[in-house]
């Protein structure tokens, strides 16, 4: 006589399929609401973009048109749409949009949200608040500049500097120095607006700074185009630190410190062999040249195609020296290279 | 005596940002122009080819480089390749303001080139400018 | 009499607790997944408005193994010329084809001989010649000796210049922004050595000029099956893993890696099925054993698509496939078991890729099997057969649906109504057989790896493994 596994097995295997079947109707509902909810978002939006739409464009063509009260619920997508526009354009047409928020109390608005709604909305009225260089909204703007959300502070940052870019810079700059998140191409773009500014802050601090934030610190000097002052290049190209030396590499654009950098293409480090290789071509005489072509013999791939990108970077050079020094070769990989740069400037 | 007036030059506008094209149209439409709208490449790469024939040809082009399927300079190559369009000024609305894109953009044929962002009054200038030019 | 009841409860005790938990466990990672949703779906606006702060991406070599492809390779690669992207280069690697591949690149391409300094980092077959398009100077294209596909991505690697690369499918169907989304979390986050991005299928798509267009879902019913099996599994699974830095497997199709920390792996493993899977597993051994702090990403966002089978030949290959791979990638890391620095990975993720994806078949299958057999015998009565199916069928609907909710949370993808109806349907239909039959598939793809056979691995590294046997693509 058979004898069934027993009743609680069964109990137990329907009460679970019977909770997996009604977690999956909420599920469904819940899909259902989002849809729906979709829906009204995508409806309200057309609508409130066919209402204003007209009305942006009247304004940045430099009319003056009555304007109507901004709904509630029209709000956010005025406010995308507003951003939109003002990330596309330029001169008279920005003003016109900033006159037309003010007037319509968006920039108040922005201010509210930016303490309390949630992420995406403060996301947007940090936005908005930078292209309107808001000044009343910069106490609030300036905590969100340090908060750890990436996105949040980067665009907090990015609208601070709008607002005004020397405050920006005085309080900021050692942030950007600590903050490894902050991706240094974002924060060179932010800060093309306040170079100037963020320059002299950088040429201030840099000689205080510790040495494992040192290299970011050149980092940023470099992507900005700001000259480093003397003693800090130097300092860094003697620097024990590997990453020091590296960028301060990076950041050689004239001939100063070029018996350092000569001194550098024989480091150890193949890395900073490289970089030293390239700051030879930049700065580099024609003399520089046999350094180079010993380098193009380096066992390091890397050192060998920049070292002969660097000769043929040389100002005095030309096709036929390069030539010659091609037809000097006796190196394999040496040659191969100096084949692969030279058939690669032709091709550019 | 009747003075028959001329049809309001036409302008082709090829820009994949819709907002960007709708306040293009609207400057555009206010200055009294007819404007055609494409919203790709691709449309634009047809229209090059149909163009004379089975549509008009526009009397100026503003023509966006990042575009779906076909860049604005291939289109631009694509244009100049073909009589009809030797004449027809096409200015390139360019959002990297890099010289590599500007030398690219002049080299292929176009007229002028505008960045992006770009200030509406001063488009509107250089519009001006090369449809007077032609009439 | 008493053992044999004791046995028959025990197995039915097993199966009902390993189907519990083995759909608990999915549905945690959901729910982390969920968590990831929240934050990304804030951002997501923000990419459609014009850049505030414009920085520059990093720069990206693409690496498009091809193989036998003369068909569609210049359209696919004139569709990645169209990324916006600041700067990349694509290196296409003609594996040896026995077709007109390399003649029409050369062609298409304007191709001359490059006298190319090849920097042999990683072993590859030999490489026969390099070109450069003069026609578009950031296009490459190697000619080297049949290797395989992990055997080109090495060749790949060897001759990139920039520090990311990325490995694509040469039928890979991408968007214009598909390279800055994945490369994002590069920028966001030093650390990141991997970063994986989602494939979608693309059946039912409308596709033009290499592009997707419009999507749609498929009028065939396994690949609409795989659609939702797509959204349960493959999608915000790994969404759930990544969060917790244990995501173990990134698509052949599309995937973007820091070179140097692949070429200190020691590149692709030329010898295994599944040289994807098998490789960022290594990555996590190697970096946890040398505590070097480290993250794989997964980009949530659609940004890859693929033709997925629609024939149940092909699919069956596809799947016993993916098994072996997966058996294979496994074992060849074993060290990552519960290792003392393992983390995550080594802790969590390892042991739920054993117990769940590799034995899960034979599990799943057992049960069934033995419950059938225990029902037909009488060992058990109907009422425990027919409540074992209900929760079977019951936890698999529920896991599903939880799929497709996150699906319209978060990025909607099908915007009609009748769709997600259809979709809603296949939910449902998909746990009364498909599953199963999968299940069956990967039983054989286990026996195969076990059995090692030697006669169709040959033929399919003579092959190039970027096309399955008949014809169609892997999206794994």
């Amino acid at each position: 006589m058979p004898a069934p596994p027993t009743d609680s097995f069964v109990n137990i295997a329907v009460w679970t399929g019977a909770i997996a079947l009604g977690v999956t109707l909420l599920l469904a509902c819940q899909i259902v609401l989002l849809r729906v909810e979709l829906r009204r978002h995508q409806r309200r939006e057309a609508q409130a973009v066919a209402r204003w739409r007209p009305l942006l464009n009247a304004a940045i063509v430099g009319e003056q048109p009555p304007l109507p009260a901004l709904q509630s619920h029209e709000r956010i997508h005025f406010m995308r749409l507003w951003v939109h526009l003002q990330g596309s354009l330029r001169g008279d047409a920005r003003l016109a949009l900033n006159a037309m928020a003010r007037a319509l109390g968006v920039d108040e608005l922005a201010r509210r949200m930016l303490a309390r709604a949630p992420r995406d909305e403060r996301l947007l009225a940090a936005l908005v608040l930078g292209h309107l260089a808001d000044r009343a909204a910069w106490d609030r703007l300036l905590p969100l500049a340090q908060a750890p959300d990436s996105a949040l502070s980067l665009t907090a940052l990015w609208a601070l500097v709008r607002v005004d870019p020397q405050a920006a810079a005085n309080y900021l700059t050692p942030l950007f120095i600590e903050r490894d998140d902050w991706a240094l191409s974002h924060v060179a773009g932010i800060l093309q607006q306040a170079a100037v500014p963020t320059a002299a802050v950088l040429g201030r601090i840099l000689p205080t700074l510790p040495e494992e934030r040192l290299p970011r610190a050149l980092r940023i000097a470099e992507a900005l185009r700001v000259p480093l002052p003397g003693p800090v290049l130097a300092g860094a190209l003697q620097s024990g630190a590997i990453a020091v030396v590296i960028a301060g590499l990076r950041s050689v654009m004239t001939p100063e410190t070029i018996a350092e950098v000569r001194g550098l293409l024989q480091h150890p480090d193949w890395q900073v062999r490289v970089q030293a290789a390239r700051a030879l071509g930049r700065i580099g005489s024609r003399e520089d040249a046999p350094r180079l072509t010993a380098l193009l013999g380096d066992p390091q791939w890397w050192v060998r195609y920049r070292a002969a990108q660097a000769l043929r970077e040389l100002p005095a050079l030309s096709r036929a020296d390069m030539q010659a020094v091609r037809a000097s070769l006796t190196d394999r990989f040496a040659l191969d290279m100096l084949d692969q740069v030279l058939a690669e400037q032709e091709s550019a | 005596m009747d003075n028959q007036q001329a049809p309001a030059p036409l302008v082709l506008v090829v820009e994949d940002d819709d907002h960007i094209a709708q306040v293009l149209r609207f400057m555009l439409e206010r200055q009294g122009y007819r404007v055609t709208h494409l919203a790709d490449g691709r449309a634009a790469s047809e229209y090059i080819a149909a163009a004379g024939a089975a549509v008009a040809l526009p009397d100026l082009v503003l023509l966006d480089v990042m575009l779906p399927y076909i860049d604005g300079f291939e289109l631009v190559a694509q244009a100049r390749a073909r009589a009809e369009w030797a004449a027809v000024p096409i200015l390139m609305l360019t959002a990297k303001n890099t010289e590599r894109d500007t030398v690219r953009a002049l080299d292929a044929g176009a007229n002028d080139f505008v960045i992006k962002p770009f200030q509406p009054n001063e488009l509107l200038a250089r519009v001006r400018r090369f449809l007077k030019l032609g009439a | 009499m008493n053992f044999h009841h004791l046995l028959v409860e025990f197995i039915t005790w097993f199966v009902f607790c390993y189907f519990l938990a083995l759909n608990v466990g999915y549905l945690a990672l959901n729910g982390f997944a969920l968590r990831a949703l929240r934050r990304k779906g804030q951002e997501m606006f923000m990419a459609e408005l014009p850049r505030a702060y414009s920085g520059l991406e990093p720069p990206v070599s693409i690496l498009v193994p091809a193989y036998n492809e003369e068909a569609s390779i210049a359209a696919a690669i004139r569709s990645m010329l169209q990324l916006s992207y600041a700067e990349f280069e694509i290196i296409v690697v003609n594996d040896g084809s026995t077709d007109n591949t390399l003649e029409v690149l050369r062609r298409e391409f304007a191709l001359l001989p490059f006298p190319e300094a090849y920097r042999r980092q990683i072993a590859t077959q030999e490489v026969r010649q390099v070109y450069r398009s003069t026609r578009y100077p950031n296009v490459r294209v190697i000619d080297k000796v049949n290797g395989g596909k992990a055997d080109s991505l090495n060749a790949g690697i060897n001759v990139s210049r920039y520090p990311l690369f990325c490995g694509v499918d040469a039928d890979s169907i991408l968007q214009r922004d598909s390279l800055s989304k994945v490369t994002e979390p590069f920028l966001r986050d030093p650390t990141v050595v991997a970063a994986g991005g989602t494939v979608r299928v693309a059946n039912g798509c409308q596709v033009s000029g290499g592009f997707l267009t419009k999507v749609g879902l498929p009028r065939n019913m396994l690949a609409l099956f795989q659609v939702v099996e797509y959204l349960r599994a493959f999608l915000f699974g790994r969404l759930g893993w990544s969060a917790m830095n244990g995501m173990l497997i990134i698509s052949g199709a599309f995937g973007v890696f820091r070179k140097d920390a692949v070429v200190l792996a020691g590149g692709y493993r030329t010898n295994t099925i599944g040289e994807d899977m098998e490789l960022v597993v290594r990555m996590h051994r190697l970096l946890r054993a040398r505590r070097q702090p480290y993250r794989i990403e997964f980009v949530p966002d659609p940004v890859c698509w693929t033709e997925a089978p629609e024939d149940l030949r092909t699919l069956r290959n596809q799947r016993i496939r993916w098994q072996r791979g997966l058996a294979e990638s496994l074992t060849a890391n074993w060290g990552l078991m519960f290792s003392r620095r393992g983390g995550v990975p080594g802790w969590i993720a390892f042991p739920f890729m054993l117990l769940f994806e590799w034995l899960g078949p034979l599990v799943e299958l057992g049960g069934y099997a033995f419950m059938i057999f225990a029902f037909f015998t009488g060992l058990i009565s109907w009422q425990a057969f027919g409540a074992f199916l209900f929760v079977a069928i019951g936890l698999g609907i529920l896991l599903s649906a939880s799929g497709l909710l996150l699906e319209e949370m978060s990025f909607h993808i099908y915007p009609r109504g009748k769709q997600l109806l259809a979709l809603g349907a296949i939910v449902i239909l998909e746990n009364f057989g498909y599953r199963q039959v999968n299940a069956l598939w990967r039983l054989v793809g286990m026996w195969r790896w076990a059995t090692q056979r030697e006669s169709s691995w040959g033929a399919m590294q003579r092959r190039g493994t970027v096309k399955d046997a008949d014809g169609a693509p892997p999206p794994n």
